[in-house]
């Protein structure tokens, strides 16, 4: 287990890290995929085959293939070379800076006892993944769900009239 | 963890309705415009525009009808409490004074009628949803929600670059700022294993006692609390957080600035009051400095950038993120006294805004001028009596004593005052004061200055469309595509400046009343 979840990391870093460093967009866009398969690997060894699922289902598949629709619909085959403002260079240090003060936080803090729900690994094995995931979504958070419903018809009515001639 | 005996019980059920009727009838409503958008001869009237006054109504009917209960509903999601009743009374005003603002705004150019009016719908009852939810994913759908109504809104008029441009602005920032949302709540739930605003509450509340155990658990609420800040903030608009406002509240349609200005702004504000109240009371990391030091920053920043605007919507931008650190100063005083003044001042900021917007869409709307300041000069001797109800609105959101502002400005500092915060009223009274150079500015030159090369236009276009100009009547009322609505808001926001003004201690009352039950855990 442990070193699945060794290199699954190293696949979703180095795959990441080449999203940003390639020059060509649809290589990028089929590394963003690679990364997101590492990213459902992760789900599986964490016990959570239901979001693994999702993950490949709706990440993988659906949104990666509107991001290559949308790179050949613009017809971005090649970035004329980037420009580099002295701005960004400060404003991404910064930011990195920051990132890697939260990784050390993070580390810090990840020995501590954390509270823990009822649903352990054990009873979520017994129960089974999506049983749970359905009971909650249909009892406890229904109502966030049915929000959430609402929500996309808003955008959806959104796309309509920006789309509209 | 899931409670059996409420899940099946009918009742239960039944009475979680009940605690979102007044956001259901409005999301009903909405459909039902979109629905009746099918017929053509429906479509083209004025259908749409009236079925949303009435959601509207029929949605402050059931909220008065429920007013006197609390109900918590949809398994600790949702609480409809006197807060809520103080609340929902506030968004509601607002998106009606929107609703009957958008009118002839909207008929004079070429847009989608039916939509606009069931997104408005939409984002108002996101906006009540917003400030009932007790529950950080319901917050976070709720905020998402009243976010995507708003970049629709904002990139309305198609073929304006400058709303396009404010509606990708505010779209890519407020993903950022849902993103940090998100991203707090994520470390808040590792911290405390809940979601729930209340259990969080205990949780951190029964931690406080074990001395040892408190320090340690602190880094990861710390971490989530201050995400969690950011993304509110960039919903209030707060300073490091405020560089979308300027430029949506410009692009967006006028009526559609005024419901970002009111509505948005206090839904964020009240849910605000609700997360700090429970979660961040606690002081950890010291939480009454940083609003101390954003507060002032806030105001300062606001006030400045003010006086440098020559475009009217831009000024009243600044001068709301301005007003957005005053408003802050309420909650950061804290207690009976600083939250009930913080909506009181709620309450009286949404009718100067929407007054001071329903004049400058007036006049838009008749091409008499743009949002340009300097078309306002020499209009107190043409029209009298709309510049004078345009000086009491910039003088009500400087804070002059008579009107709506003074008071609310006065329960605010004096709460703060009596929290011993006596440097944040300092700094606050001296920008207040710097506040009312640039808003009187604006009626000197409307009474001071004679506009000379704007005349021959402005005669023209009165001629054209067969205005008679009598001198001391309202002189638009008769015009043909000003109708009743915008003058009726108008008189309805003087009234109301006026009322709070002069006679606030029912408002205040009401505004104490619903602040009790939020210590009602």
């Amino acid at each position: 287990m442990e070193a699945l979840f060794y290199i699954f990391s190293v696949i979703a870093i180095v795959s990441a890290l080449m999203v940003i460093l390639v020059k060509n967009p649809l290589t990028s866009a089929l590394y963003i995929i690679l990364c997101f398969f590492a990213l459902a690997g992760f789900y599986i060894l964490l016990n959570m085959q239901f979001l693994a699922a999702m993950q490949i289902m709706v990440y993988a598949g659906a949104i990666a293939v509107i991001i290559v629709l949308v790179i050949m619909l613009l017809n971005l085959a090649k970035i004329k070379g980037a420009i580099k403002d002295f701005h960004q260079i400060v404003i991404s240090i910064i930011a990195i800076g920051l990132l890697a003060l939260e990784v050390i936080l993070y580390l810090n803090a990840a020995g501590e006892k954390k509270p823990t729900g009822i649903y352990t690994n054990a009873v979520i094995n017994k129960i089974g993944n999506t049983q749970i995931i359905g009971e909650f979504l249909f009892t406890k958070y229904v109502f966030p769900f049915e929000v959430a419903s609402i929500l996309l018809l808003v955008a959806v009515i959104g796309a309509y009239i920006f789309a509209k001639k | 963890m899931l409670d059996l005996s409420q899940m099946y019980s009918e009742y239960f059920l039944e009475k979680s309705l009940l605690s979102v009727m007044p956001e259901a009838v409005l999301i009903i409503f909405a459909f039902i415009i979109l629905l009746l958008g099918l017929f053509k001869s429906i479509k083209n009237g004025e259908n749409s525009y009236y079925i949303a006054l009435i959601g509207i109504v029929f949605s402050f009917l059931y909220l008065f009808i429920l007013s006197n209960h609390t109900i918590h509903g949809f398994y600790g999601s949702i609480i409809f409490d006197k807060f809520d009743v103080f609340f929902f009374t506030v968004i509601l005003l607002s998106g009606f004074l929107t609703v009957l603002l958008s009118k002839n705004y909207f008929d004079t150019r070429n847009v989608l009628i039916p939509e606009y009016y069931s997104l408005v719908l939409f984002s108002i009852s996101a906006m009540m949803l917003l400030v009932s939810s007790v529950n950080l994913i319901m917050i976070f759908l709720s905020i998402e929600f009243m976010s995507i109504a708003a970049y629709i809104l904002t990139g309305y008029l198609k073929g304006e670059s400058r709303s396009t441009e404010g509606a990708m602005k505010y779209f890519i920032l407020g993903t950022f700022a849902s993103a940090f949302f998100l991203f707090g709540s994520v470390f808040i739930y590792a911290a405390t294993g809940h979601l729930n605003l209340y259990k969080i509450h205990n949780f951190i509340f029964r931690q406080s006692f074990k001395v040892h155990y408190v320090y340690n658990s602190h880094t990861f609420l710390a971490i989530g609390l201050v995400l969690l800040l950011v993304g509110l903030a960039f919903k209030m608009s707060l300073f490091p957080f405020h560089a979308w406002t300027p430029d949506s509240y410009d692009g967006a349609p006028t009526p559609v600035t005024n419901l970002m200005a009111t509505g948005i702004k206090v839904a964020a504000f009240g849910i605000f009051i609700r997360v700090f109240t429970s979660i961040y009371s606690f002081n950890i990391l010291n939480f009454y400095n940083i609003l101390w030091i954003l507060a002032v920053l806030t105001m300062t920043f606001g006030n400045f950038a003010a006086l440098l605007q020559t475009d009217l919507k831009r000024l009243i931008a600044y001068s709301s993120i301005a007003q957005a650190g005053y408003i802050l100063m309420g909650i950061i005083a804290g207690g009976y006294y600083g939250i009930s003044g913080t909506l009181f001042y709620l309450l009286a900021y949404i009718f100067m805004t929407a007054g001071a917007f329903g004049i400058v869409i007036m006049f838009e709307n008749l091409k008499l001028a743009s949002v340009d300041i300097k078309s306002y000069y020499g209009f107190g001797f043409k029209y009298p009596l709309t510049a004078a109800a345009f000086s009491f609105f910039l003088l009500s959101l400087a804070g002059i004593p008579v009107t709506s502002g003074f008071m609310g400005k006065f329960f605010v500092f004096s709460a703060a005052i009596k929290s011993g915060y006596y440097w944040l009223v300092f700094i606050a009274i001296l920008n207040s004061a710097f506040a009312a150079y640039y808003y009187i500015k604006i009626i000197v030159k409307m009474y001071m200055v004679d506009n000379q090369s704007n005349n021959n236009s402005i005669a023209d276009v009165i001629n054209n469309s067969n205005v008679t100009v009598n001198n001391g009547q309202m002189e638009i009322i008769k015009e043909n595509h000003v109708t009743s609505a915008l003058v009726i808001v108008i008189i309805l926001c003087l009234i109301f400046t006026l009322l709070l003004g002069v006679f606030p201690q029912p408002f205040i009352n009401f505004a104490a009343k619903s602040v009790t039950s939020l210590w009602n855990i």
